[in-house]
């Protein structure tokens, strides 16, 4: 049963209440005593009730009591629409819609309690499976962010704020300036409704989003400054002042004083806020405009100087001076800007129009200077000398300016208008250094590793020019920090000139070839280092990862016992290539372009050239060892594959590497690798493959640091999730690949995750692709040069492993059947061969399918959690699949399972639902919307014939039906005329079992199996007792 | 007259009184608060001046409320009773005041501090050129009265509320100018503002019914992924309290800007893991 958490947030409280399908719930009993004086809303027919709202409480460690709130819901005549298709149906007319008052049980938060619920609101809403965060809950994970970031740049002041009843209390106010009063409006325009729908039984809330987000932030920034009290030294007798401090610092906000004394001080804090509050209010803002000095005419900037324009004489140090000019600009007309100084001199009349002559300017451009000049001591300076025009300054000050006050005025909510060379890092151009490899006689690939040491020069350049030691002393010399070159403003920085200075007189630095990579990909420590220059080899190199050159493609390897498709022989190209220098690649091709055939070339391809015998340690969830033994098998027969896995597994690290050494390619499973951790690191890898790699996203878990801590030669890692749409992600899978290269995880944060997360900095963005982009290779099946060398439908075997309770019910249900069947005959014997089938599919299906128990779902099969995984990566690329079942059991718990997992609705079609219900659910599900159910789940007998379901390209066959007609008619429902996309056809199979052993029968003899397999299972009841023993009994590979 | 009678007693505890800030050494701080306790010291009141100090540390003063041209306030003796003080200040004459306003007009920081809340330097150099002085010149300036028995006006009383009149000023340069005889408003009206500073309320927000449109109610609409533009979050934040100055007329023991910022400053570290996750 799926529950929604949702929270509205209203008085000074944050409600959380939960949502779930038409329950029988207990809610919250309404309070005892006198009867209330209003009448009563309804109870929310979708309340989870006070049990299980009281249990996330103390989960979450809350404060807060059990309570009630009136919601005002969207509602039909029949109740309240639900937020998602798996709480209810949404309703079939949408017209009949009005807002109505339910009652439903709640917990009104206060700030602690606010803070512990919304940092554990996770990112993709998921609590635990079946547990969800609504968006309104979602959006005030984002409103308390915003709360800190002012906190964050102080943009707050103390306040005391005087309630009706007579009370007051000292409280921390958001100001909300410039940028701030930006961002809650657009925030404010993102809020659901739902965010703000506590009212009472007589009215509806009606107070605006932006209202309702002020108030929040400001109950939110008022509990992240109080959060850690200090004491502070207690006055010996207290004055009112001391006493508002202590409230402000302290646990308790409440004021007790004489309402006459409030009041006064009230006043008090009111006129020395005024500043702010004119700012806030007025129709204008003062703006600060740094102009630069005129320059007539830049030497060496155009098109006609090239060759003899000598370096020296492009530089140009022009004397006329700098200004910062105060303007004033109404919020308006932001283009429009109106020099302080002719409001002083009674002029501005066109601002006066604009603003209506409501305010009171003088005053406001007043305050504004003193704010102003206390931050920013030039201003305070320039305002003695008379008339307020701006002031003049030298380079210097220029860059004083730029990079110490700026920041600060425009936190302020003044208005900073700053020339467009100017970034947060400095000027766009800048000194910057190269390397340049001195020889390159290396020979690429055969011998040259990454750690060899190569020799270089530093070269300095400014902006496209070279520059000599003299060039450096004469800048040096110019004595001041901003320079022209080229028309470009340069920032020079004294330490920068030394540094650069001193790279040039050291000759013949050394640095292996990996750092140089790194270096030229812009992943150095410096951020003055701005690629390498180098010739041969090493350039080839860089050449080839950064895609200025081709790869060469690389004949597919002899024992590869298939045919590459031509993206398929370029992506195995790659990998050779990037294995060639030992650097780490992603191979992160959709679902079914064959990322498993690719890399098994590449193993081939290794084992056929290397003079001794690598051997390969591929790890992967338990759910597919069985695939890739298949895999291997099928493609790649001379690889000798061992298979880490099971009970019998060999667990010494001196065995272990005994039977390594005899085997091609090791696969294990997530679990093990950290398990097994100690032995498997003693056995020296040549090369390593993590296949869904995104088990290791996160750095902390023990198998991400278990994957880090084996030695091996190269590093692979296979995904078909997009990974560089999730930046957080990013560090662990390329700390693996390729150690260093993103930095240390703090540094990568600092650098990387922050300022992409929270601004989507647009060089961050850039420097991260850069440093990424040469070892990820991620294909769509869209791509334009892709789709031609592919199949309309594709179809593939998804073979699964068995968890050890499947296996040993398996096991189980093969001796007793055919025991069974030794004593039995004719009419019977067949039943019970059928009765047997079944069972054993139950048992591949699901334990829980077998015993009819209604036992737990979760990690009790190797099918369900291999379809989890699959549809992860459907969804994930949004796009649509169909889930065949032949039990109606079987798709219930897959389709509890999937809700509960993605929280998304999956609907299920088999022979009870009604032909109306059947053909919504088909318009749904072939509705364009992205809010449509993307699973749909469909009985075989039900579904498989006569619907139109082309909205989905992947169809997965959880068990099989023994004829293909049946199965391709099934598959019919996707892939036929209106289907714009390359199908998919996924049928699983658990490995060594039943289910594998026909599949092997009917492939081996298809004609025949199709003549006899026609009629559907009968077939199987012709066998021997011995035939049958073959068929069914368990091989060991299938255990997992 | 018997020496049990007038000689020296001790004041009765007083709670809740107006304590000087300032516990040893010189008493203001800013400079015009020296300035007028140097006027008082120049009067030449001896012993008094020095119980009256003590006095005002202990928060003997009760009560202060400063009108133009007039300073009244209780000051808790060794009687059960506070007795009543007042001070009366000659105020400056509109001719004066005119003369004032142009002089400061002309120097725009100054004015732009004044309107803020804080004295310039140069205040009393500009009220000099204009020719009007701005603190009593004379013990004469100042009519001084206090209802205890002490026959020596001015009593260590009067004294004690010098000097938290002195402390006052500090916070709020304001005061000077009321005692002469101009409130805040009436003085920024001079400075070629406004007479009367306009209230500052905010525009009421029109009420906004919740949709009926159920996708539109449960979903919202996309947050901006650059909710905060391109502006990073700064290493160390810009106190906004610590631009607008000290609080006016500041009676606490604590030093309110220094607790402002460290306490800001402390939630900024706090603040950022939130929003950096």
């Amino acid at each position: 049963m799926s529950v929604f958490f949702h929270a509205a947030f209203d008085a000074g409280r944050l409600w959380l209440w939960g949502e779930t399908a038409r329950a029988s719930a207990v809610p919250l009993p309404p309070p005892r005593g006198r009867k209330p004086r209003q009448p009563r809303a309804l109870s929310n027919p979708f309340d989870i009730g006070a049990e299980a709202l009281d249990e996330i409480a103390g989960l979450m460690d809350l404060a807060a009591d059990l309570d009630r709130a009136t919601l005002w819901l969207p509602s039909t005549a029949e109740g309240p629409v639900a937020s998602s298709p798996l709480v209810d149906e949404p309703p079939e007319q949408p017209g009949d819609i009005a807002l109505r008052a339910w009652e439903t049980t709640a917990l009104g938060l206060e700030a602690d309690d606010i803070v512990k619920l919304l940092i554990e609101c996770p990112p993709d809403r998921t609590f635990a499976p079946g547990l969800f965060a609504a968006a309104d809950l979602v959006y005030w994970t984002m409103a308390l962010r915003f709360a800190g970031a002012i906190v964050t740049r102080g943009a707050v002041l103390p306040d005391l704020i005087q309630d009706a009843d007579g009370s007051a209390s000292a409280r921390w106010r958001p100001a909300f300036l410039g940028r701030d009063a930006q961002a809650l409006a657009r925030l404010a325009h993102a809020m659901p409704d739902a965010a703000r729908s506590v009212g009472t039984v007589a009215a509806a809330p009606d107070t605006g989003p932006a209202a309702v987000l002020a108030e929040f932030v400001a109950l939110m920034t008022d509990g992240l400054i109080r959060r850690e009290p200090d004491a502070l030294p207690k006055p010996s007798v207290a004055t009112l002042d001391d006493r508002w401090l202590a409230a402000l610092t302290g646990d308790d906000a409440a004021l007790k004083a004489d309402p006459h004394e409030i009041r006064e001080f009230a006043q008090r804090i009111e006129q020395w806020r005024r500043p702010v509050a004119v700012t806030a209010g007025s129709p204008v803002r003062l703006c600060f405009r740094l102009e630069e000095p005129l320059v007539l005419t830049d030497p060496g900037d155009g098109e006609e100087d090239d060759e003899d324009g000598q370096n020296a004489t492009a530089i140009v140090n022009p004397d006329g001076p700098w200004m910062v000019r105060f303007l004033l600009q109404p919020h308006d007309d932001p283009s429009l800007l109106v020099p302080a100084a002719d409001l002083w001199n009674g002029g501005g009349s066109e601002l006066a129009r604009l603003t209506g002559g409501k305010a009171d300017l003088k005053e406001f451009l007043l305050l504004s200077f003193a704010q102003a000049g206390r931050l920013c001591p030039p201003v305070e300076a320039s305002l003695k000398r008379g008339i307020p025009e701006g002031f003049e300054t030298d380079a210097t000050g220029a860059v004083d300016f730029l990079t110490k006050y700026a920041a600060g005025l425009e936190q302020a909510g003044f208005g900073v208008l700053l020339p467009s060379w100017w970034t947060a890092k400095g000027t766009k151009t800048r000194i910057s250094a190269r390397a340049k490899v001195r020889t390159s006689k290396m020979q690429g690939g055969s011998g040259l590793s990454l750690d060899e040491l190569v020799k270089f020069d530093w070269e300095v350049a400014l902006g496209d020019q070279t520059l000599s030691a003299q060039d450096l002393m004469a800048l040096a010399r110019l004595k001041t920090p901003l320079v022209r070159v080229r028309g470009q403003w340069v920032l020079l920085d004294a330490a920068e000139i030394k540094e650069a200075a001193a790279r040039l007189k050291r000759r013949g630095e050394q640095a292996t070839v990996r750092d140089l990579v790194r270096m030229a990909l812009g992943g150095g420590d410096d951020s003055d280092i701005e690629g390498i220059a180098a010739e041969g080899s090493i350039d080839e190199l860089l050449g080839r990862l950064t895609g200025r050159e081709p790869i060469d493609d690389l004949p597919p390897p002899k024992g590869l016992d298939a045919t590459l498709r031509p993206y398929q022989g370029r992506g195995y190209s790659w990998l050779s290539f990037l294995r060639r220098w030992e650097l780490g690649a992603c191979l992160a091709d959709d679902m079914g372009l064959g990322k498993t055939i690719q890399t098994l070339a590449l193993i081939q391809h290794d084992r056929e050239t290397a003079s001794s015998r690598p051997t390969v340690l591929l790890v992967c969830p338990t759910s597919v060892v069985g695939n890739w033994q298949r895999e291997a098998a099928r493609f790649t027969p001379k690889l000798k594959v061992m298979i880490h896995h099971g009970a019998a597994r060999t667990r010494t690290a001196t065995e272990l590497r005994r039977e390594c050494r005899r085997h091609d390619l090791v696969v294990t499973s997530y679990s093990l690798l950290q398990r097994d951790a100690e032995a498997l690191k003693s056995v020296p890898w040549t090369g390593m493959v993590l296949d869904e790699a995104q088990n290791i996203k996160n750095p902390e878990t023990r198998q991400a640091k278990a994957a880090r801590a084996m030695k091996s030669g190269y590093r692979v890692a296979l995904t078909g999730t997009p990974v560089e749409n999730n930046v957080g992600d990013l560090w662990s899978l390329m700390e693996f690949l390729n150690p260093g290269f993103l930095g240390t995880q703090t540094a990568f944060k600092r650098n990387f995750f922050v300022p992409i997360q929270t601004r989507r900095d647009e060089d961050a963005i850039t420097r991260l692709k850069s440093l990424t982009g040469p070892f990820v290779l991620r294909r769509l099946k869209t791509d334009k040069s892709i789709i031609d060398d592919l199949p309309e439908k594709l179809e593939m075997k998804v073979f699964c492993t068995l968890t050890k309770e499947q296996a040993s019910l398996y096991a189980a249900v093969v001796e007793e059947q055919l025991n069974a069947l030794e004593q039995a005959d004719g009419i019977q014997r067949r039943g019970m061969v059928l009765a047997t089938l079944a069972k054993l599919k139950q048992v591949c299906n699901h334990p829980a399918q077998f015993l009819g128990d209604n036992t737990a779902i979760e990690g009790r099969s190797g099918k369900l959690a291999r379809l989890t995984e699959m549809l992860e990566e459907v969804l994930a690329v949004g796009e649509k699949a169909l889930v065949f079942t032949q039990f109606t059991e079987m798709g219930d718990m897959i389709q509890r399972h999937l809700q509960e997992n993605f929280g998304r609705e999956v609907i299920f079609l088999h022979g009870g639902v009604p032909k109306a219900k059947r053909d919504r659910m088909v318009e749904r599900f072939q509705n364009d919307s992205k809010d449509g159910p993307p699973i749909f789940l469909l009985s075989l007998k039900a579904g498989g014939t006569g619907l139109t379901l082309t909205a989905a390209n992947h169809v997965f066959h959880y068990d099989r039906w023994w004829n293909p007609a049946v199965e391709n008619q099934a598959t019919d429902r996707a892939f036929r005329i209106g289907q714009t996309k390359q199908v998919q056809v996924h049928k699983f199979i658990c490995a060594g079992t039943l289910e594998d052993k026909i599949d092997e029968m009917i492939e081996a003899k298809k004609g025949v199996a199709e003549a006899i397999v026609g009629a559907g299972e009968d077939w199987l009841t012709e066998l021997n007792t011995s035939q049958l023993r073959d068929l069914l009994s368990l091989s060991r590979e299938a255990v997992g | 007259m018997s020496w049990y009678e007038w000689g020296p007693t001790r004041p009765r505890e007083a709670k809740g009184g107006i304590k000087a800030r300032n516990k040893r050494g010189a008493f203001a701080e800013s400079w015009w608060g020296r300035r007028w306790i140097e006027v008082l010291e120049s009067f030449n009141i001896g012993e008094r001046l020095g119980r009256g100090r003590t006095y005002a540390r202990k928060g003997q003063v009760l009560d202060l409320k400063i009108d133009p041209g007039l300073v009244h306030a209780k000051v808790q003796g060794s009687r059960p009773y506070p007795y009543e003080v007042t001070i009366k200040m000659k105020p400056l004459i509109d001719a004066q005041w005119q003369k004032v306003g142009k002089a400061v007009s002309d120097d725009t920081w100054s004015a732009a501090r004044l309107i803020s809340g804080e004295m310039p330097e140069t205040l009393e150099d500009t009220f000099k050129s204009a020719g009007v002085p701005l603190f009593p010149a004379r013990l004469g300036d100042l009519t001084t009265q206090c209802s205890c028995p002490d026959w020596s006006n001015p009593c260590k009383h009067v004294a004690a509320v010098y000097y938290l009149l002195a402390e006052s000023f500090d916070n709020d340069p304001f005061l000077l100018f009321r005692l002469r005889g101009k409130s805040r408003d009436e003085f920024i009206g001079l400075l070629g503002g406004m007479a009367k500073a306009a209230a500052i309320e905010a525009p009421p927000v029109p009420p906004q019914p919740l949709k009926v449109d159920a996708t539109a109610f449960w979903q919202g609409r996309l947050v901006p992924a650059d909710l905060y533009g391109a502006a990073s979050l700064p290493d160390a934040p810009t106190v906004l309290a610590a631009t607008l100055g000290p609080l006016p007329f500041w009676r606490g023991e604590a030093d309110f800007l220094d607790v402002v910022n460290a306490r800001v400053s402390k939630a900024a570290a706090s603040g950022r893991k939130l929003v950096e996750g």
